[in-house]
């Protein structure tokens, strides 16, 4: 019994940390329409960033990588959108060429890290060492610390859009946007700001789970494959389905690990979310119509 | 204070506006007028930057709008109200009426703007916590033509406000676009219905397929009219 609860705290940290991840995805779908499939690979990079940082030459301390990290994952972002996405947006069939080109990135960003830093896995260490023995039950340190920080940065994302200028102007450009155009909003500027901000949640989701994924030159196919799991799951661009998918499919993934063996998560999921998607064809809370 | 010279667009290879010229002066109300799909909402879409210029030039204050983006014309002055509202359906209505006050200018005038707003919709200052998507039509007109006014423009433009409005709500809305005039806006409307117009109106532009055919007064065009027909 108390294993089996052990095993049900663990994924609902690991479905926080989901959560982060799904909606830096949904995110740049919902306000550029655009599918990243590149998103795993700047999942990589942040991993490999913060090796570099931290273990791998710097031996900075995670605050300090965590302040280095951040901005330059939003410059990543925005760069991206910049220099890939904006010159293709617009031009007949843009939906598809940005997709593909995205995918070719994705290729290009994982070779690049191959050749940079070698097939070898890297390890990066736990953000707090140690464990948290209490009742009986045992708990790290670092799945504490990442459940904790996923829920500020996710907490942080919601009062974001809700409440800052730009962050409503995203929620504009997303619902209407020749609308947005029409308040003044300049929404290539928007689309960029989206780029950088789900850039930053890829990279710290890439970071968070480090430590227990490792991190190698492909390891960001596997994140992105769960974050879209995760979005369709919950519904497209419902904030409150994406959340409750994730902590299903972190409880689920906790489970299987524990009896099956981790190789079965994403079969698992995928047949979770093909019965589901049975029941309620768009998804969990999902009221999505384009 | 707006001046259309020689203006040409073109939808794809159809030729829509042919060498229209039109200007608007500071303080008036001037309506485009003329059946559909004669070219009055092309007309209006093109000075606002929602539909490219093939050649001619819109001026607005003596600057050149040609080729600006829609947000960019909106930072000048100019605002455009869509007829079919462009409202952001999944926020408030407060949240709508914030984000028209997205630009700097707008944002200092924001509580001012908004007390006028509530002042002639009373109804959306009840409303205000509501989805806009969960708005009738006449409370979701209301809402995008305070949104229009939330962004401190100088210079309205507004296609048919009256779009799917039962005949009283219309004239309800016309009174707030004149009251709106007298606040010191230029107004621009695309109107079908003319019914209503002759009160406010100081002049008015016809628009046959494509070509302004007539300038001046509203009453004068209804007597020519009349007497074609007869």
């Amino acid at each position: 019994m108390h294993q089996i609860i052990e095993i049900l705290i663990s994924g609902i940290m690991l479905g926080a940390v989901y959560a982060l991840l799904a909606f830096g995805l949904s995110l740049v779908y919902g306000v550029t329409r655009i599918l990243n499939f590149a998103y795993g690979a700047i999942y990589a990079v942040g991993g490999y960033l913060a090796w570099v940082l931290t273990v791998g030459y710097l031996e900075l301390s995670y605050a300090a990588t965590f302040l280095i990290l951040i901005p330059a994952l939003f410059v990543l972002g925005m760069a991206l959108e910049r220099l890939v996405i904006r010159p293709l947006r617009w031009k007949p069939g843009w939906k598809i060429t940005t997709m593909m080109v995205t995918l070719g990135l994705a290729f290009f960003i994982d070779n690049a890290n191959l050749i940079g830093f070698g097939p070898e896995n890297k390890v990066l260490p736990p953000l707090v060492p140690g464990k948290l023995e209490a009742f009986g039950f045992v708990l790290s340190h670092h799945k504490i610390v990442i459940f904790l920080l996923a829920i500020v940065f996710v907490l942080g994302l919601e009062l974001f859009l809700r409440k800052t200028r730009y962050g409503q102007a995203m929620r504009a450009v997303a619902q209407d946007m020749q609308g947005a155009n029409m308040v003044g909003i300049n929404v290539n500027q928007i689309f960029g700001y989206a780029f950088g901000l789900s850039a930053v949640l890829a990279g710290l989701a890439g970071v968070l789970l480090a430590p227990i994924h490792l991190i190698s030159p492909f390891v960001g196919w596997v994140p992105f494959l769960k974050a879209f799991v995760i979005v369709v799951l919950g519904g497209l661009g419902s904030t409150r389905g994406t959340l409750v998918a994730a902590f299903i499919l972190g409880i689920i993934e906790s489970y299987t690990t524990f009896w099956v063996g981790a190789s079965w998560t994403i079969p698992l999921w995928l047949i979770t979310l093909l019965v589901i998607l049975i029941f309620r064809p768009s998804g969990l809370f999902g009221g999505w119509t384009r | 204070m707006l001046e259309v010279a020689n203006l040409n667009v073109f939808y794809d290879e159809f030729h829509v506006l042919h060498d229209v010229s039109m200007h608007v002066a500071e303080d008036e109300a001037v309506a485009l007028i003329g059946a559909n799909g004669h070219g009055k909402s092309t007309l209006m879409k093109a000075i606002c930057g929602l539909i490219p210029i093939r050649s001619g030039e819109v001026t607005f204050q003596g600057k050149r709008l040609n080729g600006l983006s829609v947000y960019e014309i909106v930072k000048r002055g100019l605002v455009y109200v869509a007829e079919d509202r462009r409202l952001f359906p999944d926020m408030t209505v407060r949240e709508n009426l914030d984000l028209g006050a997205y630009l700097p200018h707008a944002r200092k005038r924001k509580s001012e703007n908004l007390n006028l707003v509530f002042e002639l919709y009373p109804q959306l200052k009840e409303r205000q916590g509501q989805v806009a998507r969960t708005l009738s039509g006449g409370e979701a007109q209301m809402l995008a033509l305070a949104r229009g006014l939330m962004s401190a423009a100088k210079f309205m433009a507004i296609d048919e406000p009256s779009f799917g409005l039962a005949p009283n709500l219309v004239q309800n809305m016309l009174r707030t676009i004149a009251r709106i005039n007298k606040e010191g806006i230029t107004v621009l409307l695309v109107e079908e219905n003319t019914a209503q117009l002759e009160t406010f109106i100081d002049r008015v532009y016809f628009l046959e397929e494509g070509k302004t055919s007539y300038e001046g007064p509203l009453q004068a065009l209804e007597h020519r009219r009349t007497e074609d027909r007869a």
